[in-house]
C-alpha cells in the first residue's frame, strides 16, 4: 500500500489520514453552534456555498475539550453530506512507507475505535485513522 | 391516451437502457439474484403497462417471460443457457415492438409462438426439443417501421442531470447573494449595480423556472397504482373500488420517485389486510366492494397525501399489547400514549399485527421502512384508525425538496429559519400583547385566544434577550391547525432559502430539517417546529383527542373521526367540511366573483364554479374561497375566514335541528351539505312533482328544482318529497302526499287572501323556497 497521507494532530499527537479521502484542508472562519447536538459537533461551518457540519476529532477520540477555538479543519464527505473534521493543525502530506501494520500497542478506547493500523512515515510510525469510520461511528452511535 | 403511452413508451425505453448492462452481467453470470430481479421487474411492468393498452402481443411476450422468471427466482427452476437466451430474445423483441409503436407502427400481425414456446418449453422441461434460440429471433417483429422523428412534444431527462442544473442554480443564488452584499459595502458604479441587478432578476426568472421543471402532477404517479390495485384484489378475491382525488396538485419529480415505494407498500396493506372480503364485508353489514380513496391536497408548502380504506381498521389496543410483548415499549410508557401514537406503533421494526404472512405484505418491507422513507424527505405520517372502520394514513410531504420561502429569526446573536407556511402572524411582546404565566406556562393572550408560549432560547439552552418587551413571538400554527408562540430576540429578514441536507447527527436530534446559508455567508439551520413544540413541552389539546374505542354495543354506530376544516362563513356561522373533499383554499378578489346566471360564480382552473354562501355578500376586497368537490361535482364556498383544520367525533353529529350540526371543542358548527350544495345528493335524490301540462312549470320551474338536487317525477302515483302546485290546483290524494308542498301563485290574478303562496314570477323567492326545502330535507 503506497499511498498519500495527511498528517495533522489531535491533542498533541500525529495522526494520518488517507490523503484520497480528504477534499480539502480549510481553516475555520465562523463556526455556527447547534443547539441540542451532541458535543462533538462543533457546529456548522461553509466552504463556498456548501455547509459542512463541524466535528471536534478530539472529542470524537474520547479526549478532552481543546481549551482554545477551533481552527483548522479536513474536509471529507460521507453520503453526500460534508464535514470539516476539526484537528489541532494540520502538518504535510508525505508518502506512506510500507504497508499498513496492526495496532499492537494498546490504546485508550476512543483511539482504539478509529485507528485502522500503525503506518511508518518520514516523520516517524504515526497512527493511521479512518475518517468514514470516526464519522461513521458517530452516526451509529447516535442513531443507536 | 396517447400521453399515456408516450409516458409508457418513455418508461420501457429508459428501463431498457437501464438494463443493458444488466443484461450483460447476467449472461455472463445467470446466476446474479440482482440482475435477475431486475429483468423480473422489467417484464412485471411491461406486462402490467400493456393491460392498459391493448398490446396482446407485449403482453403475452412479457407474461411468458414473467412466468419463466419467477419459477426461477421461487426456485422451480435452474438457469440454463437456452432459458438465459430465450429471455433475451424476448428482451429484444419487446424492444423492438416498443420502438415500432413509437414510430406509430402496427405491431399486431407479427407471430411470436415460437419465442414464447421456447420459454414454455424450458419451463415444462421437455427435454431433447431443441429451439435455437436464432430460430426464433428470426421471425419477423411486425412490420417494423422506419424510425420516424417524432414530433418533439417533451423531453425526458434524467433526474440527475435536472438535480445538476438545479443544485447549479442554486449556487448561483448563494454566489448572487454573497455579490450583492459585497456590492452594497462598496460604493460601486452605477453601471455595474445595473448590471447586477438584471443578472439578480434573470436568475430569480431562472431558479422560478427550474422549480416548474421539477413538478409533475401527483395523479400519474396515484393513477401508475390503479392496475396493482386491480391485479391485487383479483388475486386476493376481494374487490376495491378505487377513488383518486388529486385535483391539480403537482409535486416535485424527485419527490414523486420518493413516494412511490412506501405509496405503494401502503396500498397493499390496504388491500391485503384492510380491506376484507366481500363475505366479511357483508357480515359486518358494508358494502361487499372496499373502498380505497386516494387523495392528495395541497396546504401551503405541503402536500397531504391520504390513504383511505373502509376495511377493517387496526386495533390500537392490539398493537399496543404486541409492542409490550416484544419489549418496544413498557406498559406504563404505552399508558402515556395518545391514540395516534399507539398506531405509529406499527411502524416500529419487527411489529406486524397481521395475523398470516401473506405473500403480499406482511413481510419484507415494513411500515418501519414507509415511515423512514417519509421521514427523509422531511415528511411526516399520520395514522388514524378506529377497528372495523377503516384505516386512514397521511403522508404530509413538502412541496419541494430544495427552495422553502422562510422566515429568519435571531436568537441570542443566532440566526434560525423557519418555514413562512407554518408561521400565521408575528406579533410583538409588549406592545401588542402581554406574555403572562398562566398554570405555571407562559402563555399569549393574542385577539381574546390564549396560546402557549415557548421561548426558542430556554428550549435551546443559549442566552437570549431577557427583557420581555423586546422579544418578538412568531406564531405557528401546525399541521394539526394548533397554534403556539414562538419567542425569539427579533426577526432577522424574510427571504427564500436553499435548504441543503444537513448531516444525520444534526437531524438526529429532531429540531431541525436542514440548513442554508443565509445572504451573508453565514449558515443557518432550519427549525422543525413540530420538534421545538414537542421539545418544549407543549402538548395541544386537540394532540390528546381520544380516538373513539369500539366498546359500545353490537349494532350501534361506532364514532368516528373525520378530519374536517372549519371555517367562519360570511354569515358569521361556524361551518365544517371534510377534508378529504377539499381541494384547494384560494383567495378571490370580490370584483372578481361572478353574478350572472343566477348563481355567483368564480372561475378557477378554468372551469366556472358555483360560489355556495355567498348570499350574504362579503365587506373585504377579497375573500377565502375554499374549493370543494363532490361526487365529481367542484363547487366553491365562501369563507370569512379563520380557517382551521380539526378532527371532529361524527358521533357528535345530530341533525335533529334540521341541517347537520356537530359538536367542536364545545362549540356547534355546522355541516356543509355537500351533496345538496353541488345537487348530485348521494344515494336516492329527493323527488319533485311539478305541476302537469303548464309550459312555465317545464320550461322554468324543472330546470330550477333539478339544479337544487331534485329528480322530477310526473307519475301521479309515486310519493314525492316536494309538491309544487300552482294556486287553484288541487293536490294529490292524501296516500301519494308529498313531504312538503309548495304554492305557486299568480301575480294578481284572483289570489286568495292568507294563503302564502310565491309568485311565480319572483324568482328569487321561488328559488329560496325550493332550497330551503332540500335543505330541511338534508
Amino acid at each position: 500500500m503506497n499511498h498519500d497521507l495527511l498528517i495533522a494532530r489531535v491533542a498533541g499527537e500525529r495522526i494520518a489520514m488517507a490523503a484520497v479521502d480528504v477534499r480539502s484542508v480549510i481553516e475555520l472562519g465562523v463556526v455556527v453552534p447547534v443547539p441540542c447536538a451532541p458535543d462533538i459537533i462543533a457546529g456548522l461551518a461553509t466552504q463556498r456555498s456548501r455547509t459542512l457540519t463541524v466535528l471536534d476529532v478530539a472529542l470524537a477520540l474520547g479526549l478532552p475539550r481543546r481549551p482554545d477555538p477551533l481552527r483548522f479543519a479536513v474536509v471529507v464527505e460521507l453520503d453526500g453530506v460534508g464535514y470539516a473534521l476539526a484537528v489541532d493543525a494540520v502538518e504535510n502530506v508525505i508518502p506512506a512507507i510500507g504497508e499498513v501494520q496492526p495496532v499492537k500497542i494498546k490504546l485508550s478506547p476512543g483511539w482504539a475505535r478509529s485507528a485502522t493500523g500503525m503506518i511508518d512515515t518520514s516523520v516517524g510510525t504515526v497512527l493511521l485513522v479512518d475518517l468514514t469510520k470516526l464519522v461513521g461511528d458517530q452516526m451509529q452511535r447516535k442513531a443507536a | 391516451m396517447d400521453d399515456l403511452i408516450a409516458e409508457f413508451i418513455a418508461e420501457t425505453r429508459e428501463m431498457l437502457g437501464a438494463l443493458e448492462r444488466g443484461l450483460v452481467a447476467w449472461e455472463r453470470d445467470p446466476g446474479d439474484r440482482e440482475q435477475l430481479d431486475e429483468i423480473f421487474r422489467f417484464v412485471h411492468t411491461v406486462k402490467g403497462n400493456c393491460g392498459f393498452f391493448d398490446l396482446p402481443r407485449l403482453e403475452a411476450l412479457a407474461h411468458a417471460a414473467e412466468d419463466a422468471l419467477s419459477n426461477v427466482r421461487a426456485g422451480k427452476r435452474s438457469i440454463d443457457s437456452r432459458l438465459v437466451d430465450a429471455v433475451l430474445a424476448v428482451i429484444d423483441r419487446i424492444g423492438e415492438m416498443v420502438e415500432t409503436v413509437a414510430a406509430g407502427g402496427d405491431i399486431s400481425g407479427g407471430e411470436d409462438s415460437a419465442l414464447i414456446a421456447m420459454l414454455g418449453e424450458i419451463e415444462q422441461e421437455i427435454q431433447g426439443v431443441e429451439a435455437a434460440p436464432s430460430s426464433a429471433a428470426g421471425e419477423q417483429p411486425a412490420a417494423k417501421a422506419p424510425r420516424q422523428v417524432e414530433a418533439q412534444r417533451s423531453v425526458r431527462l434524467p433526474t440527475s442531470l435536472v438535480d445538476r442544473v438545479m443544485s447549479g442554480v442554486s449556487d448561483m443564488i448563494l454566489v448572487r447573494n454573497e455579490l450583492e452584499r459585497q456590492l452594497r459595502h462598496s460604493d460601486g458604479d452605477p453601471a455595474l449595480i445595473a448590471n447586477f441587478g438584471r443578472l439578480s432578476s434573470l436568475l430569480s426568472e431562472m431558479q422560478a423556472a427550474m422549480a416548474r421543471v421539477r413538478m409533475q402532477p401527483i395523479q400519474t404517479l396515484l393513477s401508475s397504482y390503479e392496475r396493482m390495485i386491480r391485479d391485487l384484489s383479483a388475486e386476493l378475491g376481494k374487490q376495491v373500488s378505487v377513488e383518486i382525488e388529486s385535483g391539480q396538485v403537482e409535486l416535485d419529480r424527485e419527490m414523486v420517485e420518493l413516494l412511490r415505494d412506501p405509496l405503494l407498500h401502503v396500498i397493499r396493506n390496504a388491500i391485503d389486510h384492510g380491506i376484507e372480503t366481500p363475505d366479511e364485508r357483508r357480515a359486518a353489514g358494508k358494502r361487499p366492494d372496499g373502498r380505497l380513496l386516494l387523495s392528495a391536497r395541497q396546504t401551503g408548502n405541503e402536500i397531504r397525501i391520504a390513504i383511505l380504506d373502509d376495511g377493517r381498521g387496526i386495533d390500537a389496543d392490539r398493537v399496543v399489547e404486541r409492542a409490550i410483548e416484544r419489549g418496544i415499549v413498557t406498559s406504563e410508557q404505552a399508558e402515556r400514549m395518545d391514540p395516534g401514537q399507539r398506531l405509529l406503533l406499527i411502524c416500529e421494526p419487527g411489529l406486524t399485527t397481521a395475523r398470516e404472512v401473506t405473500a403480499i405484505s406482511g413481510r419484507g418491507v415494513g411500515m418501519d421502512v414507509v415511515r423512514a422513507s417519509i421521514e427523509r424527505i422531511g415528511g411526516k405520517l399520520h395514522i388514524l384508525s378506529a377497528p372495523g372502520d377503516g384505516t386512514r394514513l397521511m403522508f404530509d410531504v413538502p412541496l419541494t425538496l430544495s427552495i422553502v420561502p422562510s422566515i429568519t429569526v435571531e436568537v441570542g446573536g443566532q440566526v434560525f429559519a423557519v418555514p413562512r407556511s407554518y408561521v400565521r402572524e408575528i406579533v410583538r411582546n409588549g406592545s401588542d400583547v402581554e406574555v403572562e404565566p398562566i398554570g405555571g406556562v407562559r402563555h399569549v393572550e393574542v385577539r381574546g385566544e390564549l396560546y402557549p408560549c415557548l421561548g426558542l432560547a430556554e428550549v435551546f439552552g443559549i442566552e437570549g434577550e431577557d427583557c420581555p418587551d423586546l422579544q418578538t413571538l412568531v406564531m405557528v400554527t401546525l399541521i394539526d391547525g394548533s397554534v403556539f408562540a414562538l419567542c425569539v430576540d427579533g426577526i432577522a429578514d424574510h427571504c427564500d432559502l436553499v435548504i441543503r441536507p444537513v448531516a444525520p447527527q444534526v437531524i438526529a436530534t429532531g429540531v431541525y430539517v436542514g440548513v442554508a446559508q443565509l445572504n451573508d455567508g453565514r449558515p443557518s439551520l432550519m427549525l422543525d417546529v413540530v420538534g421545538i413544540s414537542q421539545l418544549g413541552g407543549i402538548s395541544s389539546d386537540k394532540h390528546s383527542r381520544a380516538v373513539p374505542r369500539a366498546n359500545v354495543q353490537a349494532g350501534e354506530e361506532v364514532g368516528r373521526l373525520a378530519q374536517m376544516i372549519v371555517f367562519n362563513g360570511l354569515d358569521g356561522i361556524r361551518r365544517a367540511t371534510p377534508m378529504a373533499g377539499v381541494e384547494r383554499l384560494i383567495e378571490v378578489a370580490v370584483a372578481e366573483i361572478g353574478q350572472g346566471g343566477g348563481y355567483p360564480h368564480i372561475v378557477f382552473d378554468d372551469a366556472i364554479l358555483p360560489l355556495r354562501g355567498f348570499e350574504a355578500g362579503a365587506h373585504g376586497e377579497t375573500i377565502d374561497v375554499l374549493v370543494l368537490s363532490a361526487g365529481g361535482a367542484r363547487l366553491a364556498y365562501a369563507t370569512a375566514g379563520s380557517i382551521d383544520t380539526s378532527d371532529l367525533d361524527l358521533a357528535s353529529v345530530t341533525t335533529e335541528t334540521g341541517c347537520q350540526l356537530a359538536l367542536l371543542q364545545g362549540q356547534p358548527v355546522e355541516l356543509l351539505d355537500l351533496a345538496v350544495l353541488a345537487g348530485t345528493a348521494a344515494g336516492p335524490r329527493p323527488t319533485c312533482r311539478l305541476p302537469a301540462g303548464d309550459s312555465w312549470s317545464r320550461e322554468v320551474l324543472r330546470p330550477l328544482v333539478e339544479s337544487a338536487g331534485y329528480q322530477v317525477l310526473d307519475d301521479p302515483e309515486l310519493h314525492v318529497d316536494l309538491e309544487i302546485l300552482l294556486e287553484g290546483e288541487r293536490a294529490l290524494a292524501p296516500g301519494n302526499a308529498a313531504g312538503e308542498t309548495l304554492l305557486i301563485g299568480n301575480k294578481g290574478k284572483g289570489r286568495k287572501p292568507g294563503v302564502a303562496a310565491i309568485d311565480r314570477d319572483d324568482r328569487a323567492a321561488l328559488m329560496a323556497a325550493v332550497h330551503a326545502a332540500s335543505g330541511r330535507r338534508a
